[in-house]
């Protein structure tokens, strides 16, 4: 077997041609998701990558959506391809159990549904196993009250994938119309451009045709979304720092002052190829993410995913704050794309988990060198 | 991160390991740990087992002893020399002269001096930095003058390590005083038994004396010890370099040691309870372990990328590789030094203790971050090569 880190010559092409696509459609939309954008990455087909073939996917796996991420964080995709297509995709790829499945996936896929999980809340800090809002059954179904906070794209959703605690018991996932009268949703543009939703159950009906688990893998199915994100989001975080260090080395080789580039300026170099060296390793363990995810023990995987955000995240700030730093005065406005990067860079942080719960999660597993 | 190699490399890892195992003696193994320097007979025992087996010199050509490996075993095999506390290649002879006099040396100076390399009958040390040449190598001005059918060298060369043991040194010396200063420059092995030749031990902050000065007063060189052509030398001198810097990440040292500091922190008490459940000392761990498992991959990307390319082109990303392992070794030595605590200085002179020679190693490895081209021209080398700028 050979060992090769670059990308395959098919995932080199669809690479480009995402590349040219974005630039072709600005991506920094005004609206989060846009149709028009959407409907062009559903053509490219990238909204069915890692669903299976039999559910009209293209059955790709982490690798190839980390190539789609990293391009998405160059161009600064504002579009929920990470909340619909990755995570809400990975918890409904799984829901084999759940005969509406096919129902949902083709739309989702072609582009005409937004299918959004909701089961960030505050008291989880991105923890994928806290779960206060609560399920009890009624009649042929369930009622769900509870609040779901921070929902990325949530106020967009066509369809709701709520989770919520049965009868105090294990966690279900539940399909929830984000237009029951039961449930207040609370909408936001955050800082980063995304919509954000509050939202609030008070007692909503749920068919128990619409319960995604099958009663014991909900927290499986959670997990794996987790997972999956991480390793997404991880390469989104790589595209941006790239991006990133490509426009403040740009910026140092064109912006003059004591006559001269300040390039050329040997304490501003040295902090480029340090930015540099951060953005080699969080590569690496990008890399080393997508490689994780196959592995079939949860406590080493696990390990292994915070420990590649945990590095990643930490880079990101000291790429993110150094460029900032790095561009003067223009590096803290919105006109420029840099400005808008660091907000990016800095919003990642406070979901699935930050840099310092996933090295506490490292440093409590004990053991991430194998053993010798 | 044995989950990114293949299972055929898995097992020659495992191969390795086992010759390891077997081979090595512990009395040395504990030397390595402790951070001391193996004497002389242990490195040239160690070196001959190897030697045995066929695996002195891996990465050499197969003509001259070399296995024919690809760039991934050679990554595994210096990784797993470097976990096991075995002895590392004498680096002067195995990947500093050796590549040299293979590459632009005579069919004499090949047949004469890389069998004892490879035996490490020849031990060599490396004359390259003077008091007025560093970062500058350069700026060197020990001359050589040639008369008749020899060189007369004059001048001074430092920071020579274990230059006490060494047969042999390999130097650059001025052989052209008026050229610009990088094409005056001559590639020259000097037999350290002639006469007019001194060495001068420097002790180092940690006690050790690892490193020398060396005094060159009228010493007669033969001509046939000129590598390649007069003038060239500054040429083979970067091949050199490029060459070296390529082995600087060693990750397998600092896995290594982080794992020996896990250990010593399960048994170290602190307070009523042990310093491995510390949560800000288990962090400072943790963050060390992360750093040293993306550092491998880094080093694995470089290794892959390289693969099939020719010895001594220079590569930016060994930049990237000597200055975060340079900067892990030097904080897993830290560390070390923090888990050993207020016993420390006790723990120091415990032999065969995990925490031997904890500071007299963290000491020692400042140097890290100062040799090979410091992480301060790594870092310009980065801005211009990768960067542009």
């Amino acid at each position: 077997m050979t060992m090769d880190f670059a990308l395959s010559e098919e995932q080199a092409m669809l690479s480009e041609t995402i590349g040219r696509f974005l630039a072709d459609h600005d991506g920094q939309s005004k609206h989060p998701a846009r149709r028009e954008i959407w409907r062009g990455l559903a053509d490219l087909g990238l909204l069915a990558l890692p669903f299976a073939e039999a559910d009209g996917g293209f059955g790709r796996g982490a690798a190839d959506v980390a190539m789609v991420m990293e391009r998405f964080g160059r161009a600064l995709v504002t579009e929920p391809y990470l909340e619909t297509i990755v995570l809400a995709g990975a918890v409904l790829r799984r829901a084999s159990g759940f005969a509406g499945r096919e129902g949902l996936i083709a739309p989702l896929i072609a582009g005409e549904r937004l299918i959004v999980l909701a089961h960030a809340e505050p008291a989880a800090r991105g923890r994928a196993d806290h779960v206060e809002a609560e399920a009890f059954g009624k009649g042929a179904g369930y009622v769900l009250s509870g609040r779901k906070v921070p929902v990325v794209a949530g106020g967009l959703a066509d369809d709701l994938i709520v989770s919520a605690r049965v009868e105090r018991g294990d966690i279900g996932l539940f399909l929830v119309r984000p237009d029951a009268a039961e449930l207040t949703i609370r909408r936001q543009t955050a800082v980063d451009g995304r919509d954000i939703a509050d939202i609030t159950l008070d007692e909503v009906p749920v068919f128990a045709e619409n319960r995604l688990d099958d009663g014991e893998n909900g927290r499986m199915l959670l997990r794996c979304a987790q997972e999956e994100v991480m390793v997404a989001q991880a390469s989104e975080t790589v595209g941006l720092m790239a991006e990133a260090l490509d426009l403040t080395v740009e910026h140092l080789k064109t912006r003059r002052q004591f006559g001269t580039a300040i390039g050329t300026f040997q304490a501003l170099q040295h902090r480029a190829a340090d930015m540099f060296v951060a953005l080699e390793q969080a590569r690496s363990m990008a890399i080393i993410a997508v490689k994780a995810l196959d592995l079939e023990d949860p406590a080493r995987r696990g390990s292994l995913l915070s420990a590649s955000r945990a590095l990643i995240l930490r880079a990101a700030r000291f790429v993110g704050q150094h460029s900032v730093q790095l561009h003067g005065g223009i590096g803290v406005t919105r006109e420029c794309k840099l400005g808008r990067i660091f907000t990016r860079l800095t919003t990642i942080d406070l979901q699935f988990g930050d840099a310092s719960s996933h090295l506490d999660a490292v440093a409590r597993a004990g053991n991430l060198l194998e053993p010798n | 991160m044995d989950f990114c190699f293949s299972p055929e490399d898995r097992q020659f890892r495992q191969e390795v390991r086992a010759f390891i195992d077997a081979n090595l003696p512990e009395g040395t193994r504990q030397t390595v740990i402790a951070g001391r320097k193996p004497s002389r007979a242990d490195m040239t025992a160690w070196t001959r087992a190897l030697h045995a087996r066929g695996w002195s010199m891996p990465h050499w050509p197969v003509a001259w002893g070399g296995t024919g490996w690809g760039a991934v075993r050679q990554m595994i095999f210096r990784d797993e020399i470097q976990q096991a506390d075995a002895p590392e290649l004498l680096s002067f002879g195995a990947y500093m002269v050796g590549p040299v006099i293979y590459t632009f040396g005579s069919e004499a100076q090949k047949r004469r001096f890389l069998p004892r390399i490879a035996t490490l009958d020849d031990w060599w040390c490396q004359g390259f930095s003077e008091p007025g040449a560093g970062s500058d190598l350069a700026a060197l001005q020990t001359r050589a003058e040639r008369q008749g059918d020899h060189y007369i060298v004059n001048g001074q060369k430092t920071w020579t390590t274990l230059g006490q043991y060494a047969d042999w040194i390999f130097t650059l010396v001025r052989t052209n005083a008026q050229a610009k200063k990088q094409q005056g420059i001559s590639f020259l092995l000097i037999d350290m038994r002639s006469p007019g030749v001194t060495v001068r031990p420097i002790q180092m902050i940690d006690g050790s004396h690892e490193i020398n000065e060396v005094f060159f007063d009228d010493v007669k060189v033969p001509i046939e010890n000129l590598v390649g052509t007069e003038n060239s030398g500054w040429d083979y001198a970067k091949f050199l370099l490029a060459n070296e810097r390529n082995g600087q990440a060693r990750v397998g040292l600092s896995k290594a040691r982080l794992r020996r500091i896990r250990r010593l922190a399960e048994t170290t008490p602190d307070g009523s309870g042990h310093l491995i459940n510390n949560p800000g000392f288990q962090c400072r761990l943790a963050e060390l372990e992360i750093e040293a498992l993306a550092l491998e991959m880094t080093v694995l990307r470089a290794v892959v990328a390289d693969d099939g390319q020719e010895e001594g082109r220079p590569n930016p990303i060994s930049s990237v590789l000597k200055i975060r392992g340079s900067e892990l070794q030097q904080a897993t030595s830290e560390l070390m030094v923090e888990a050993a605590g207020p016993m420390a200085m006790l723990l120091e002179n415990d032999e065969g203790g995990l925490a031997e020679g904890a500071l007299a190693t963290y000491l020692n490895l400042r140097k890290l971050s100062i040799y090979g081209g410091s992480n301060e021209i790594q870092r310009t080398i980065i801005a211009k090569s990768f960067l542009g700028l």
